[in-house]
Parts: structure tokens; C-alpha cells; sequence
């Protein structure tokens, strides 16, 4: 009956205390959240705990979510702040998710239709200005946050930042 | 296991228990009885709650007054009332329970609670609040705690008043299992109850015992003496469904007799006490 | 919701972890939108198993309120903790209310002249009784009724309970006090009176209800007080004479309680 359930019933039926409710939730998002977390952290004792802290998250803050936009988005910025604060003493290279240089032609029209048209124009930067993007754009993590996962100070996140939107606008334009 | 000879208990005036002997085992026994008859005052006795002022009283082989953290460390409880579960969980009720069955290992007393929860049905709804549940969901709650810390002895008070027929038999189920293996006794006014669950039933009536044997032999009271007629006859005597009137007492000859129930037998009980007292 | 989904040579990559950066960025921005992709996507089942167990025993535990993790870091134990807190006057906002209430005795005290202090020393030590009469017997214990049969001693909890509500008034009384009230004697002057009134009210609970018993104490004592105060407001009552007939109450009060400590089993 509750794996018929759409995601946000689910989440009602947790915010009343509903523990079939958090289960089949768990069964629906736990095993992309666990891939795209190990895509940030190679450490899976890192991901267990954080997708364990995430899912504990989401019991008890169910009431929070307010309808706006996909669960599955809801669950992703629960999920990897709770990545960021296990990673808080171990600091990261750049996660592999983040490398690459060069693109294949569909790769760009994925690009294009999942980001827009700023997809393919992300294509033309730098890997450490990729990174900065990507984890603020994709990821959806504040400037600080990005500093976090990425390692590097906030100061120079903001300053990529802004180096990569010139270059986006130039490649816009 | 349990043992009363002469059981006493005054309120006042009152006398609600007035030399009250019977003694049971292992499997369900119901203590049938109407109101006042004595059933909650014996039930908390046996809980160790109340005291008896008179008579003997042996409960899993051991002196209530003597013995009596012994004895509540192996018996489970469920009172009419159970108390006020304000916003606690289910969990958090019975995890507070469990304390004060002195479980006091976090872990350990974790997975009790986690087990009996399982046990009554109720895994999935453990993180909700009590006064969110329904009836019959509240009193799985109540029978859960009552079976922490696995004891010997599980005495329930009123356990299906309030609760629709579907609700009572799904409790039914509930409490057979459980008396497969312990010593259950449960009061009730309902002879369905006793008629569907126990391997043996006490009648009371007015702190005395009137009647302890199989539900069976119960019945059989009131073999030869149930009758229906056209018209009303003798003391206890009410209208059926087809317009026609049931009887209980001493049949007249050629009377039409009819197979009793065990309810039947109860209300011939009753009645005979009543026109006892009468007389 | 987008156009394209994935293909079986993607999910294997992305769930390998070999799937190149570029299109796992599309692949994930897509997941989040798409039920049907992500139940593509496979972790193994012990591994799943493994965590919900985690996650299981994290949810069904309760979350102890401010309370009990105040008396845990005091050292108490967890579940002596547990039942301390689970008491109705325990709760967060009883001890606000009655904080707030001793605010209000403390500032009304400023203001006026005898009957000001007089007013605290009357108020605060029922703070106390009514805080015992909340916190345990009939519609204030979660479990009276099963409580009643079960081997943690009843007395025991009582007393804890008590000492709890004490406590809880006492600290706050001391910590707004001080910079409130001039005279610092009345900070102390409350306390006996306040102690036992208390260890009247348990008394009096082994035969009636708790309520009952708080209710009927503060009457009279407000009555008392008022009574013996309404001619000629002075504190004198609280003065050394006063102090040791509630030393006195006290004692008796305490000897009375042990003596029908079985009552409340």
C-alpha cells in the first residue's frame, strides 16, 4: 500500500511518525544517494554514515519540507551537508565527479538539456572552475560549503566564481 | 500457579471481595462477572496493587506480601485505565514502561521494547503518538507493555471494553497466542470473550465465586433449562429476533427446549443469585 | 521532466563509478527528477539492509528533551533521567511558567513596601507543592495504573520527582533573586518554609491523591499567612521564630512520610 505512494504522501505520512512511510522512502532514494555520494567521497564508511545521519535527517525533519520542487532534491541537500560535516577534519581533493576535459558531442546534448545553455559552455572551463560551478550549480552548496568539499578557502571559491561567470557570459554572448 | 482461598477485601462498608476462592494455570482464564461483581478488585490483588484483608493468596508459587517485588518482576499488568499518554510515542510509552520494570540496560531495553512492539503488530506506527492511534491500536499498546520482560503472568482488566467487533477479534488472535505460553487471566462482561478465548472461566458475582470450570461446563448449566415460548415465562425471559421469547430457569413440561449458549448459562447464574437473595 | 533517459551501459558506469564526468553531471541533475532512472540504480542488499538497521534504531528512540539532557549532564543516569522527565511538571514549559512566575513575585517585591516581599515569601514556596502535586499520581504519571504494579519503587520516584521540582524552583529563584530583591535574607527565608510545605504534601498524598493534597496544603498556607498578615503586613513569621516552628514541620512532616512510605507502592 505505501510503495504505491508518491514521495510526497511519504513524506506527510513520516512527518506523523509513519515508519513504513520512512522505509519505503529509504528504499526509493537510498541507493542513488549512496552512488552519488561515493561519487564525492571514496570512503565508504564516510557514505554509510552520512547517508545513515541523512535518512535519521529526514524523520525528524520531515515537517521542513514544504512541497517545494522534488523530494529526491530535498533528500541530495539533506545528504551532502551531512557529507560535508563527516568531511569537516578530512579535507579533499577534487572529487572525480568534477575532472574531465574533453566531451563528446552527446555528452554536450545531455549537457544542454540538464543544465540548459549554460551545459555546454561549462565544457570550456578550467577543471577548478568546473569544480566550483559544478558544486554550487550541481550540487547546490553555498560558496562556504563548496570551500568545504573542495578544500580550498571560501575567498578563492568566490573569486572563481566570478572568473567563471565572465567566462560563461563571454561563451553566452 | 495462582492459588485464593477465602480471599477478603473490604471498602468501608463494602465487601468487594467476601471469601473468594478458585485457583488457575497456565492458558487464558476469563473472570466473567458484572459490574461490582469483584472482577477489577481481583485483578489488582493478583497485581499486587491491593493488599487482601483476609483469606490466603498464592501467586506463581510465592506470599504477595512477603515476596512481592518477586512476584511483579514476573507478572505484566493492564489496568482499565492505563494512564495519560500526553504526546509520548509508542516507543517512548513503553520504553518508559520498561524502566520501571527495571530494564535498565539502554541497549537491552531497546530491544524488548523493539519486540514487543513486533509482537502486538505495532512495528510500523512505534514512532507515532498514542493519542494519534485508534482504539484498538491504544490497547496493543496497553497488552505490549504488559508483555515486557517476558513474564509468567499477564493479568488484563476490561482489555476489549469500548473496542468494534473487528477490533475484539483481531485482540482475540492476539491473546490466544500470548496464552499459549504464559498465564493469562482477563475480566470481562462479554461471554463472546470467554466463549472464543479461555480454557477456563470464573464467574463472579458480589466478591464470591458462583462458577469456575471449562466454558463448556459453564454452558452445559443451562442444559434442559433453555426454552422458548410465545409468550413470556418465568423469571428471565426476553424477546427474540422471530417475535418468539427465549426462557432460562425451570422449564415447564413440553416446553420447545433449545441448545444454550454460554450466555444463557451466565444469565441463569445471575438470576438464580438474584432470586437467592430474594428469597 | 526531461526527454531522455538512461541506458542500461550508463547505469552500470554511473553505479561502477567509471561514468565520465560530464555526463554524470547530467545523469544526477536528471535523477532528480526521475523515479523511473533511479530505480535503475543498484547497491548491494546487505549493504542497504545493513544501514536501515542503523537508521531503524536512530528513529524509534526518543529524543529526551531539554530537561532530561540537563539532568544527564549532572551526571544523572539515562534512565533515572527518563523518569524524572517524564513527569507533567518537569516539562520545559512548566518550569518556564513557573520561573516566569517567581519574575513576577520578584518585581512586584520591588515595587511595594512590606506586603512586597511578603508576597514572594508566600508565592515561592507553593511553586514547589504545586510542582509535587503535578508530578506524579492520577493524570500526571504516564503510567499510573501499570506503574502501580510494577517493581521500580513508587516512593523512590516520588521522592526524586520532588527533589526535582525543589531544585528546579530553588535555581531559579536564587538566580533571579540576587539582582532583583534588596534584602538577600528573604532568598533564604523562603526555603524552609518551601521545604516543608513540601514534605507535607507527600505526607498527606499517602492518602490522597497528590493534586489533593498540593491543592489543600498552598490553601491553607496562603490563608495563614494572609490570615496572620492582614492587620499588620510584616515578615516577622519568617524570622528565626518562624523558621524553626518549619524546621519543626519539617521534621515531623518527614517522620510521618517514612512511616507511610508503603502507602504508595
Amino acid at each position: 500500500m505505501h510503495e504505491t505512494w508518491a514521495d510526497a504522501r511519504l513524506l506527510e505520512a513520516v512527518a506523523d511518525g509513519d515508519r513504513r512511510a520512512l522505509e519505503v522512502l529509504y528504499g526509493r532514494h537510498a541507493p542513488w544517494l549512496v552512488t552519488r555520494l561515493t561519487r564525492r567521497c571514496a570512503d565508504p564508511t564516510v557514505v554509510d554514515e552520512s547517508v545513515q545521519d541523512t535518512f535519521v535527517a529526514v524523520w525528524r525533519t520531515a515537517r521542513k519540507w514544504h512541497g517545494r520542487g522534488e523530494v529526491a532534491a530535498w533528500i541530495w541537500g539533506i545528504g551532502i551537508r551531512r557529507l560535508l560535516d563527516q568531511l569537516r577534519r578530512r579535507p579533499l581533493t577534487v572529487p572525480p565527479a568534477y575532472e574531465q576535459v574533453v566531451v563528446s558531442a552527446e555528452e554536450q546534448v545531455l549537457l544542454g538539456i540538464e543544465y540548459g545553455e549554460l551545459g555546454p559552455a561549462l565544457n570550456s572551463l578550467s577543471p577548478e572552475l568546473r569544480a566550483v560551478v559544478q558544486a554550487t550549480v550541481l550540487d547546490g552548496l553555498t560558496t562556504r560549503e563548496a570551500g568545504r568539499l573542495l578544500g580550498i578557502p571560501t575567498g578563492t571559491v568566490k573569486t572563481r566564481m566570478m572568473r567563471a561567470k565572465a567566462l560563461l557570459r563571454e561563451e553566452l554572448a | 500457579m495462582i492459588e485464593a482461598i477465602d480471599l477478603v477485601k473490604v471498602y468501608g462498608r463494602q465487601r468487594a471481595l467476601d471469601g473468594l476462592s478458585f485457583r488457575t494455570g497456565p492458558g487464558v482464564t476469563g473472570l466473567l462477572g458484572p459490574n461490582g461483581a469483584g472482577k477489577s478488585t481481583l485483578i489488582r490483588t493478583l497485581a499486587t496493587v491491593l493488599a487482601a484483608d483476609g483469606g490466603t493468596l498464592s501467586i506463581l508459587g510465592r506470599d504477595p506480601v512477603a515476596d512481592r517485588l518477586e512476584i511483579r518482576r514476573r507478572l505484566g499488568y493492564l489496568p482499565q485505565e492505563p494512564g495519560c499518554h500526553r504526546g509520548f510515542t509508542v516507543f517512548e510509552f513503553i520504553d518508559y514502561v520498561a524502566i520501571l520494570k527495571e530494564l535498565v540496560d539502554r541497549r537491552a531495553r531497546h530491544d524488548e521494547v523493539r519486540r514487543v512492539i513486533g509482537e502486538v503488530g505495532l512495528g510500523e506506527v512505534s514512532g507515532k503518538k498514542i493519542r494519534k492511534l485508534s482504539g484498538g491500536m491504544r490497547r496493543r499498546v496497553g497488552i505490549a507493555q504488559a508483555l515486557l520482560g517476558e513474564p509468567e503472568l499477564v493479568l488484563l482488566d476490561e482489555p476489549t471494553a469500548g473496542l468494534d467487533p473487528e477490533q475484539r477479534l483481531r485482540f482475540r488472535d492476539l491473546i490466544s497466542r500470548i496464552g499459549e505460553s504464559r498465564t493469562v487471566i482477563l475480566s470481562t462482561h462479554q461471554t463472546e470473550d470467554v466463549a472464543a478465548l479461555c480454557g477456563r472461566v470464573v464467574v463472579l458475582k458480589r466478591g464470591r465465586v458462583e462458577f469456575e470450570g471449562t466454558p463448556e461446563e459453564l454452558r452445559a448449566l443451562a442444559e434442559g433449562r433453555t426454552w422458548l415460548s410465545g409468550e413470556r415465562a418465568g423469571v428471565l425471559s426476553w424477546r427474540t429476533g422471530e417475535g418468539l421469547f427465549r426462557n432460562i430457569g425451570a422449564a415447564p413440561d413440553g416446553a420447545r427446549l433449545v441448545e444454550p449458549t454460554i450466555e444463557d448459562a451466565y444469565l441463569l447464574l445471575l438470576g438464580e443469585a438474584a432470586w437467592e437473595a430474594a428469597a | 521532466m526531461t526527454a531522455w533517459h538512461m541506458d542500461e551501459d550508463m547505469v552500470q558506469r554511473y553505479t561502477a563509478g567509471t561514468l565520465a564526468a560530464t555526463p554524470t553531471a547530467s545523469v544526477e541533475a536528471h535523477l532528480l527528477a526521475c523515479a523511473r532512472c533511479r530505480d535503475l540504480i543498484e547497491v548491494p542488499r546487505e549493504r542497504l539492509d545493513r544501514l536501515w538497521d542503523g537508521i531503524a534504531d536512530a528513529v524509534d528512540v526518543p529524543v529526551p528533551g531539554p530537561f532530561e539532557r540537563l539532568l544527564r549532564l549532572l551526571g544523572v543516569r539515562e534512565h533515572t533521567a527518563r523518569l524524572l522527565g517524564a513527569a507533567s511538571s518537569l516539562r520545559l514549559s512548566w518550569l518556564a511558567a513557573g520561573a516566569l512566575a517567581l519574575l513576577f513575585t520578584l518585581l512586584a517585591a520591588r515595587e511595594t513596601s512590606r506586603w512586597g516581599v511578603l508576597f514572594f515569601l508566600t508565592v515561592a514556596p507553593v511553586l514547589p507543592v504545586a510542582g509535587v502535586g503535578m508530578a506524579f499520581g492520577r493524570g500526571a504519571d504516564p503510567a499510573h495504573g501499570i506503574g502501580l504494579a510494577a517493581p521500580y519503587s513508587a516512593f523512590r520516584i516520588m521522592l526524586m520527582r520532588a527533589l526535582a521540582v525543589l531544585a528546579a524552583t530553588a535555581v531559579p529563584a536564587t538566580v533571579l533573586g540576587l539582582p532583583l530583591l534588596g534584602q538577600t535574607w528573604a532568598l533564604a527565608a523562603w526555603l524552609l518554609p518551601a521545604i516543608a510545605l513540601t514534605v507535607l504534601s507527600l505526607a498527606l498524598a499517602s492518602w490522597f491523591e497528590p493534586l489533593y493534597s498540593a491543592a489543600a496544603v498552598s490553601s491553607v498556607w496562603v490563608l495563614v499567612v494572609v490570615g496572620g498578615n492582614v492587620r499588620e503586613p510584616s515578615p516577622v513569621m519568617f524570622g528565626a521564630g518562624g523558621q524553626l516552628v518549619f524546621l519543626i514541620l519539617t521534621i515531623a512532616s518527614g517522620a510521618l512520610l517514612v512511616a507511610r512510605r508503603k502507602e504508595f507502592s
